[in-house]
């Protein structure tokens, strides 16, 4: 157990560092000048531009060395968490991340919650009325919510939330410490926005694992023994089927990074999610940069985690 | 053996297929239809979307990008089918070239991610040993970047525009196709036609597209419908994000992000069709590759 997780650190962390490589390769494909971006500072009606000036936003960001010690310094800096500072407004990266991160756990903790508490209950009752009318209807609504954009639906709940009872959700952002009904007011929509979205593929799979589990012989065996339906299902179904759903919760740590740039931005969240979109539309590679890898980092280690959980609940695995 | 009774069964169904081709294809349609109507339904809205885009010329009458000031924020009329957005332009006209975007993107993008995923499986599955162990490494390393993000990294360095779009989104879509594939081709490498084929010398190239990629194909189109509407919820994603096809181009992402959000309680029309019209046809192909998934191979149905 113990060589195992050992060698699956370890080879998580050879995945950190080849994404590390694959996300300095893809900014560095970018056309045009960074340097001259920022010179301008997003002006294009700049003509006159003086070299010598230039060059010294080279030297400062970095951009005179070669390549490899570019990589190289950006590593170790980010590993030391010295993240460099904004191209534009010059704030510290690691600090603003560091303020913004517990604004994108909460909506992820949240959305977690919600998709999955949505998505078990809808799934068994997908497995047990198998091609009745309510399976049906279940997997045409469950295939809606992978068919409808979570940004349409966010847009959706605003539009009707404004039209219909003029409220709309407050610009500025209240901490859980400061008023904690507030902050889950600002939270409840975004939350069950991505919790519908995500709970989609984690429906379907909590059907299609469950019929498999009840097709099992020591469900017969159970249901011989004169075992009521219910405890049958709950007792000895659900606890083996949950084990897939697992891996799908892990999953869902990667929708959920994808979907936080969206919600965030959509309800002026001030997380990492909306932070990086406003990086990205400014061309802020030092914050683009580390954001990506950040959201990298935490999808590996979540897939990580997801694994040794496996490990623990089923027996049957083997560490080899 | 065969029972008398299925030699005879054999004979009649033999005897009632039909002859010509356009006969078959239009057995195969209506079996099809009976047999997944949902899937059906699927066709359907895609067949829909692309006679939208294949006429919206005659279909529309006004230019998508013609601002008429003087009709702005319509709400929907007989000159205006759908109404008009905050600069007057024609809600209708900009669906239609909408579908003509994220149909041009799906397909290209799809065409990339799984056309370039499926060969690499399949030169991965082949040759095997360090070729598969670094092709596989790299796959691991693009799949752990979610794919948004992954998509948004490569726009912010690429730049907005359709075509970066398309690969933005392909590149992403790649690794998918690729694990399918490779699993497929390791199993269909061992079997004794591809054996043969090796004994009597073929060459690499030829075993490879001649003989392992046929066995391929099922799964390969199973992964490529389900990423279409993959690929066109991405489409609107980027433009919804202000990173993907560049302002003014009626992509159905872009219409419902920027300036336009301010006017949505006075004309809440702008925020509901580019949504709904996002939403069908990504629900179109999700039930087509549903269906097709579960006649392509029933081992896979309802996971």
């Amino acid at each position: 157990m113990q060589a195992y997780i050992i060698r699956r650190l370890l080879l998580a962390c050879l995945t950190v560092a080849m994404v590390s490589t694959l996300i300095f390769a893809i900014l560095r494909i970018a056309p045009g000048d960074v340097a001259l971006m920022v010179y301008t500072q997003g002006d294009e009606s700049i003509q006159e531009i003086d070299p010598v000036a230039l060059e010294a936003i080279r030297v400062q960001l970095g951009l005179d060395v070669p390549l490899f010690q570019q990589y190289t310094t950006w590593v170790t800096n980010m590993l030391m968490l010295d993240w460099g500072e904004s191209y534009f407004h010059g704030g510290k990266v690691f600090d603003d991340w560091k303020r913004k991160l517990p604004i994108t756990l909460q909506l992820a903790f949240m959305t977690i919650t919600i998709s999955t508490i949505i998505a078990i209950p809808i799934g068994i009752m997908m497995a047990l009325r198998q091609d009745t009318w309510l399976d049906y209807t279940l997997r045409i609504v469950s295939l809606g919510g992978i068919s409808i954009p979570s940004f349409w639906f966010a847009t959706m709940i605003l539009v009707v939330g404004l039209y219909f009872f003029s409220w709309s959700p407050r610009l500025d952002y209240v901490s859980f410490g400061e008023d904690p009904w507030e902050n889950i007011k600002m939270f409840i929509f975004p939350a069950l926005t991505l919790g519908w979205v995500t709970s989609a593929t984690k429906s379907r799979m909590m059907r299609s694992s469950m019929l498999e589990v009840l097709r099992q012989d020591y469900i017969r065996t159970a249901h011989a023994k004169g075992l009521r339906y219910y405890i049958v299902v709950i007792r000895h179904a659900l606890k083996n089927a949950l084990l897939p759903v697992i891996t799908i919760i892990g999953i869902s740590f990667a929708l959920i990074a994808g979907g936080s740039v969206i919600i965030e931005t959509i309800f002026q969240l001030p997380g990492i999610g909306r932070f990086l979109v406003e990086a990205m539309n400014q061309r802020d590679y030092n914050i683009v940069q580390a954001l990506v890898a950040f959201f990298s980092v935490w999808i590996i280690f979540a897939n990580l985690l997801v694994d040794l959980t496996y490990g623990v609940v089923d027996p049957r695995v083997r560490y080899d | 053996m065969a029972s008398e009774q299925d030699i005879q069964s054999a004979a009649i169904r033999a005897a009632t297929r039909p002859s010509t081709l356009s006969g078959r294809i239009y057995k195969g349609i209506t079996n099809f239809i009976k047999r997944k109507p949902l899937g059906a339904v699927g066709a359907g809205i895609i067949l829909v979307m692309i006679v939208l885009a294949l006429a919206a010329d005659i279909i529309t009458s006004n230019d998508p990008l013609k601002m008429h000031f003087r009709d702005a924020l319509q709400s929907p009329n007989g000159e205006y089918w759908l109404g008009t957005d905050d600069f007057g332009r024609d809600m209708w006209s900009r669906i239609v070239y909408g579908a003509q975007i994220s149909l041009y993107v799906g397909f290209f993008a799809i065409a990339i991610g799984s056309g370039v995923g499926g060969l690499l499986g399949l030169a991965s599955a082949y040759y095997g040993g360090k070729v598969d162990i670094i092709l596989q490494r790299l796959m691991d390393t693009v799949m752990s970047i979610p794919t948004l993000i992954m998509a948004l990294a490569i726009m912010a360095s690429l730049g907005q525009g359709l075509n970066n779009v398309v690969l933005a989104i392909g590149v992403v879509q790649i690794p998918r196709a690729n694990r399918i594939v490779r699993s497929q081709a390791l199993s269909v490498k061992q079997s004794e036609f591809a054996l043969a084929a090796q004994a009597i010398g073929a060459t690499d190239l030829r075993i490879m597209l001649l003989h392992i990629m046929p066995q391929c194909v099922a799964p390969w189109l199973i992964i490529a419908t389900a990423g279409l509407g993959t690929a066109i919820i991405s489409e609107a994603s980027l433009s919804f994000l202000g990173l993907g096809i560049p302002a003014p181009e009626p992509s159905w992402g872009g219409m419902l992000s920027g300036r336009g959000r301010d006017y949505y309680s006075v004309a809440p029309w702008m925020a509901i069709w580019p949504g709904l019209a996002i939403s069908l046809a990504v629900y179109g192909f999700n039930l087509f590759g549903d269906a097709i998934r579960d006649v392509l191979d029933p081992r896979l149905r309802g996971s």
